[in-house]
């Protein structure tokens, strides 16, 4: 990683972007109330909440910018605004010097809470609350309207968001917050180096990401890395910034706008030279991954797809234009340039010159490259004729034939034969097989430019040129008998689409092939140009037509008529607009390449795609004879103005049903459907109004359906509103008074003759109860006196249990003594109850340092005892020995014979209690270590496996005999990196998940395997939190106990 | 002679064992009393030696035993070996590889052999 970032930023500058990418502006015009943004989130409708310097918040659906409670507009300044899982947005309004929260996203449901006591500087959300960073102060946690100072008088370096679990940097520690509690991790006196409140980003692999007074810089380990280059120009600091899941970097500054650092193209972005992005305050990623850049005179700008990546001389290329494209079975792009050799791209996008590579020419012309049909093989059409590429090993396949060739401008490979058009004294279709050259197909024209390429249709190679179409056979074309009789001037390339329909592009027009008809289309048609110098099909069955101005990327109705043209040129990022012949390869991930006269640019698929994110649809207002409600007026639960468990009178029955759908990237493009069940028998036709409205409804219950589409009509689910209309009133009332009526005739007579007998048998049950109410009285005084005792001796015993906790404490070593002696280390001990029969020792020996693990029978208060016992015994079978030769097994003999010895000195010898044990020795100086365990094995971490290094199954405290040699040494060498885990049984043999089974070793070992390259401290938290979701609602069964120890 | 019969417990496994040589261990074996539990399963299975079973199949479906339980299945399983034809069936969970290990050690202890059976997990 270190060698990765060295390279980044040496190189992030020479290896820039610079084209212009495309942004849309929300300004003014578009509604913003003011120029100024200081803060943008999104709520989970999808809207966005902006806030402004001076124009207080608004909400954003796409269309209209909607100003919230106006007294907001009366603050001065608004710093920043977050949401949180719970949807309560927060905004730090006045330069930090109010909270204001609205709960649940509800501009409704506003709390104030004046904050000019604390110095806020930065905000961070979390699960149900909000941390506010207040730098050298402390934490101010805010949750459901109350306040709770953390980490007080701290340094704080940071919070921080890592996939919901909220850590903080402070003072020189670092700490996980949950639910307001702080959680000790780790210590670096180093973070008190690092400023106190700015931007910083923590990640699982424990680096720390930080933006110091100028640029970002990174802290790992000891290691300070500034990144001095990162911005050309500017000197103001980054005022946000992002670490992507693929390692690149967003950030933003002032003066220089919005950057993004691909790292593994090691290549920067910058979109600064958008003139309309002005003073850049920040930006903000919404939950469609879109990035939203807002600050002063820019006000909101939404960056457009990110379609484009250029490859230009800057990238080392020695000629810009680009012909022959071809990419082989490893993913690798091979390129070719007029007289600059070829190039290889590979898959991380690096760009690296044939010459380096394969010792090709560097002044190499190559117009041609094609692969073979397995794509292990490169062919390069050049001016030193046909270069195969293959295994690493580049080979001139025609050097020894009898011809020289000026150019080869197309290449075939069908078969173990190429084909290929090649210019020497004349120009003719070659055949290359066998390692023979022959002339395939000659000409008898002069004119050198009488072919075109050679494609391959149907498993047959076909030819285009000048008046020709057709199968290539020794000798002869075969003419291609739909054109037959068609006005076809010079044909140049081919490609048949997906669905089987053949595309023809030429110098005056193109042709489109399909069972039903023979279709020409050119200028006259919409195409931008008549000249199309390829022709390829994507995956949703547009047709590419590069030409001089660009590429036309065209759509088909089944009709074969042209639906829409879309022209891709240097406004949409193409390096030049002017495309050569043939020069353009759909690779195997979709993506697009096209070799233009000045440079190679690619179009990515992945944004390249449709919007697959369907709007977010909500129901904004309910209005009866067209008229807006105040719902909470009339008793109704309401939720954002819309009343829950409506009912409404009969006569209540016109209503206007008002929707919103967000669809930010384009608002315009959104389509309803809607259905009443209860009226209507199916989904109503699509409509683009967000209004409906039903008059007339007769009573009963209702459901309102409505589902929305965006742009490319992919649908939300339908959304449900259940409402309810009565049933007239006088209705119910007739029946109701005819029903009193009747029932109250015949229950009067029956009430008066029984009142006499009740009456009676009342006083006699009166005398019962008192009887046995004094009986239970009794009872419950027993039962509470009982409760009373039972109380106190429990206060007792915990009480005693809390000094025993002290006790056994004090036997585990120091944490110093880890830390001292290795490079990263973890111990998770989580005890069942408050005293734990697990517990690990650590001894020094001379070189040698003892760790063991040890877990005694039982757990809870017997098994704290035995781990006196054997903490006991561990220490006196290591007093007397040998230093220079520690033997972890001949001490687990000594502890085996002393447990025994001991045991033995009672007469009853049934207790079968003892232990199992993880000891390992370790040197230091000479890099090794030593195993040896009774039934506990230790794992070995190295190069992403596990090795398991078994103990005996022999335990320590039963009475089996066993031979003195019983336990083993196990030897293992040690090399920087590796981590060693010793542990108890208590968390493989948890019982939780789905079907209630035991956790096991093997998705354990995986578990480590998967998170050994983190920082030892995040293992440790990921550990538990896997044991915690494992558990679930069972109790923890045993003591749990893991020790990581890194190297 | 009967067959023995036992449910199952929270503390103690289900036991079938039938006089024709079928035998059925399947649950968790932790009982607060031991020797209560096994010496039954013991005295049985002497009674079973002079009815001369044909055959002896013992699925051992224990996943879990403690250490007081081992002592006794191993007395059990070494009385599997006055008998002809013994097959045990030692399943376990395919991830649960100390059961597997035990069997195995276990396996080395008689004249007879086991077939282990990995129980996979459906998800």
């Amino acid at each position: 990683m270190k060698i990765n970032l060295l390279f980044l930023f040496l190189f992030a500058s020479l290896f820039s972007w610079t084209q212009t990418y495309n942004f849309d502006i929300y300004s003014v015009e578009e509604g913003l109330p003011q120029s100024q943004v200081t803060g943008v989130t999104e709520d989970q409708k999808g809207q966005l909440w902006v806030s402004t310097l001076l124009g207080g918040v608004s909400i954003f659906d796409g269309n209209t910018f909607t100003p919230i409670h106006p007294e907001l507009s009366s603050l001065t300044s608004v710093d920043k605004i977050i949401r949180n899982n719970n949807n309560d947005i927060l905004l730090l309004g006045e330069r930090s010097r109010e909270i204001i929260v609205f709960k649940g996203a509800n501009p409704d449901s506003i709390t104030r809470i004046d904050a000019a006591k604390w110095k806020l500087k930065n905000v961070i959300a979390g699960d149900s609350d909000f941390y506010l960073n207040c730098g050298n102060d402390s934490l101010i946690r805010y949750q459901n309207g109350k306040i709770s100072t953390i980490l007080k008088g701290q340094h704080i370096v940071t919070v921080n968001s890592l996939n919901g679990a909220i850590y903080a940097i402070a003072d020189s520690s670092l700490y996980n917050l949950r639910d307001g509690f702080t959680t000790y991790l780790s210590t670096d006196p180093n973070y008190l180096k690092i400023q106190s409140n700015i931007p910083a980003v923590l990640l699982y692999s424990g680096e720390l990401w930080y933006a110091p007074e100028k640029g970002i810089s990174c802290y790992l380990k000891n290691e300070f890395v500034h990144f001095d280059k990162k911005y050309e120009g500017s000197d103001r600091p980054v005022n946000a910034f992002n670490i992507e899941d693929d390692g690149s970097i967003w950030l933003s500054t002032v003066d220089q706008g919005l950057a993004k650092f691909e790292n593994k193209k090691t290549a920067y972005i910058n979109f600064s030279k958008d003139p309309a992005m002005g003073y850049v305050r920040g930006f903000m990623k919404d939950s469609h991954g879109r990035i939203w850049v807002f600050g002063d005179g820019s006000g909101l700008l939404l960056l457009e797809n990110l379609a484009v990546t250029n490859y230009t001389k800057e990238d080392g290329m020695l000629v810009e234009e680009i012909w022959g494209l071809a990419e082989n079975d490893k993913g690798e792009i091979f390129v070719g340039t007029m007289g600059g050799g070829a190039y290889r791209i590979n898959q991380d996008g690096l760009m690296e010159p044939c010459s380096k590579l394969y010792n090709l020419s560097t002044d190499l012309v190559v117009q041609s490259a094609c692969s073979s049909s397995d794509m292990k093989t490169i062919y390069l059409g050049t001016n030193e004729g046909i270069i195969s590429i293959k295994d690493g090993k580049a080979k001139h396949l025609t050097t020894n034939s009898k011809f020289s060739f000026r150019r080869i401008f197309s290449v075939l490979e069908k078969n173990d034969s190429i084909y290929f058009v090649g210019v020497s004294d004349s120009t003719n279709v070659y055949l290359h097989a066998n390692g023979k050259t022959e002339i395939y197909l000659s000409t008898t024209e002069s004119k050198s430019n009488y072919f075109g390429l050679i494609t391959e249709l149907h498993d047959q190679v076909y030819i285009s040129g000048n008046g020709i179409f057709g199968r290539l056979k020794k000798g002869e074309i075969l003419p291609y008998s739909p054109l037959e009789g068609k006005d076809i001037a010079y044909l140049v390339d081919a490609i048949e689409s997906s669905t089987g329909v053949l595309y023809i592009s030429g110098t005056e027009r193109m042709f489109r092939i399909s069972e039903e008809s023979v279709k020409s289309y050119d200028m006259a048609n919409g195409l931008n140009s008549n000249v199309g110098v390829f022709i390829e099909a994507d995956q949703y069955d547009r047709v590419l037509m590069g030409h001089e101005k660009g590429v036309d990327q065209i759509t088909f109705d089944s009709n074969g008529d042209i639906k829409n043209i879309e022209l891709i040129d240097g406004g949409t990022g193409l390096a030049n607009p002017e495309t050569n012949m043939g020069a353009v390869l759909r690779d195997s991930k979709n993506n697009l390449w096209i070799g233009t006269i000045a440079g190679l640019s690619k179009y990515d698929d992945r944004y390249n795609n449709k919007n697959e994110h369907p709007p977010k649809v909500f129901l904004n207002d309910l209005r009866l004879l067209y008229e807006s409600q105040d719902w909470r007026k009339r008793e109704f639960n309401v939720e954002d103005n819309i009343p829950v468990n409506l009912t409404l009178k009969h006569n209540d029955n016109h209503l206007t049903f008002d929707f919103k759908a967000i669809n930010l990237s384009d608002p315009a493009g959104v389509k309803f459907q809607y259905m009443l069940e209860g009226n209507d028998e199916k989904w109503l036709p699509i409509t683009e109004d967000a209004s409906i409205t039903y008059s007339n409804l007769s009573p009963g219950m209702y459901t309102m359906k409505a589902k929305a589409c965006n742009e490319d009509g992919v649908w939300s689910y339908p959304i449900n509103y259940d409402f309810e209309i009565l049933p007239p009133f006088w209705q119910t009332t007739w029946f109701r008074i005819s029903f009193l009526i009747f029932i109250g005739g015949s229950i009067y007579g029956f009430v008066k003759l029984r009142l006499r007998k009740l009456k009676k048998e009342k006083i006699e049950l009166q005398q019962k109860v008192e009887e046995r109410t004094k009986e239970i009285v009794k009872q419950k005084e027993l039962v509470e006196d009982q409760n009373k005792e039972i109380e106190k001796k429990n206060e007792l015993i915990t009480d005693s249990i809390s000094y025993a906790q002290k006790i056994q404490k004090s036997i585990l070593p120091p944490t110093g003594v880890f830390e001292r002696q290795f490079d990263d280390y973890f111990i998770l001990y989580q005890p069942k109850d408050m005293v734990s029969g697990d517990f690990y020792w650590q001894k020094d020996l001379g070189d040698w340092s003892l760790i063991a693990c040890i877990d005694c029978t039982g757990h809870g208060v017997p098994g704290a005892l035995m781990s006196i016992i054997s903490q006991n015994i561990l220490e006196a079978s290591t007093s007397n020995i040998n230093e220079t030769d520690v033997s972890p097994a001949a001490i687990l003999q000594e502890a085996r014979n002393r447990m025994h010895t001991m045991k033995n000195r009672y007469a009853n010898s049934e207790v079968k209690d003892g232990m199992a044990i993880s000891l390992l020795a370790v040197n230091h100086k000479t890099q090794q270590a030593k195993y040896a365990g009774s039934y506990h094995d230790a794992y070995l971490l190295r190069n992403k496996e596990i090795e398991i290094i078994k103990g005996d199954r022999i335990a320590i405290g039963q009475n089996m005999e066993v031979n003195d040699d019983a336990f083993q040494d196990k030897s293992i060498s040690i090399t920087k990196g590796d981590i060693l885990y010793v542990f108890s049984d208590g968390y493989a043999d948890q019982k939780g998940g789905k079907k209630n089974k035991k956790y096991f070793y093997k998705p354990f070992r995986n578990f480590l395997i998967e998170h050994h390259e983190e920082m030892m401290f995040i293992q440790k938290d990921k550990l538990w939190d896997e044991f915690i979701t494992w558990k679930g609602d069972n109790e923890q069964y045993d003591d749990v106990l893991v020790i990581g120890l890194k190297f | 002679m009967n067959d023995l019969i036992l449910e199952a417990t929270d503390t103690a496994p289900k036991i079938h064992f039938q006089s024709n040589g079928n035998l059925i261990m399947d649950g968790e074996s932790r009982p607060e009393n031991v020797v209560k539990f096994f010496e039954p399963l013991m005295n049985w299975m002497d009674e079973l030696k002079s009815h001369e079973p044909d055959h002896i199949t013992l699925d051992f479906k224990l996943e879990y035993y403690n250490s007081s339980s081992a002592k006794f299945i191993m007395e059990l399983l070494l009385k599997l070996n006055n008998f002809k034809n013994v097959l045990v069936k030692w399943h376990y969970d395919e991830m649960d590889e100390d059961l597997l290990e035990s069997g195995e050690e276990f396996e080395k202890l008689v004249n007879y052999s086991f077939e282990f059976i990995a129980i996979e997990d459906e998800d």
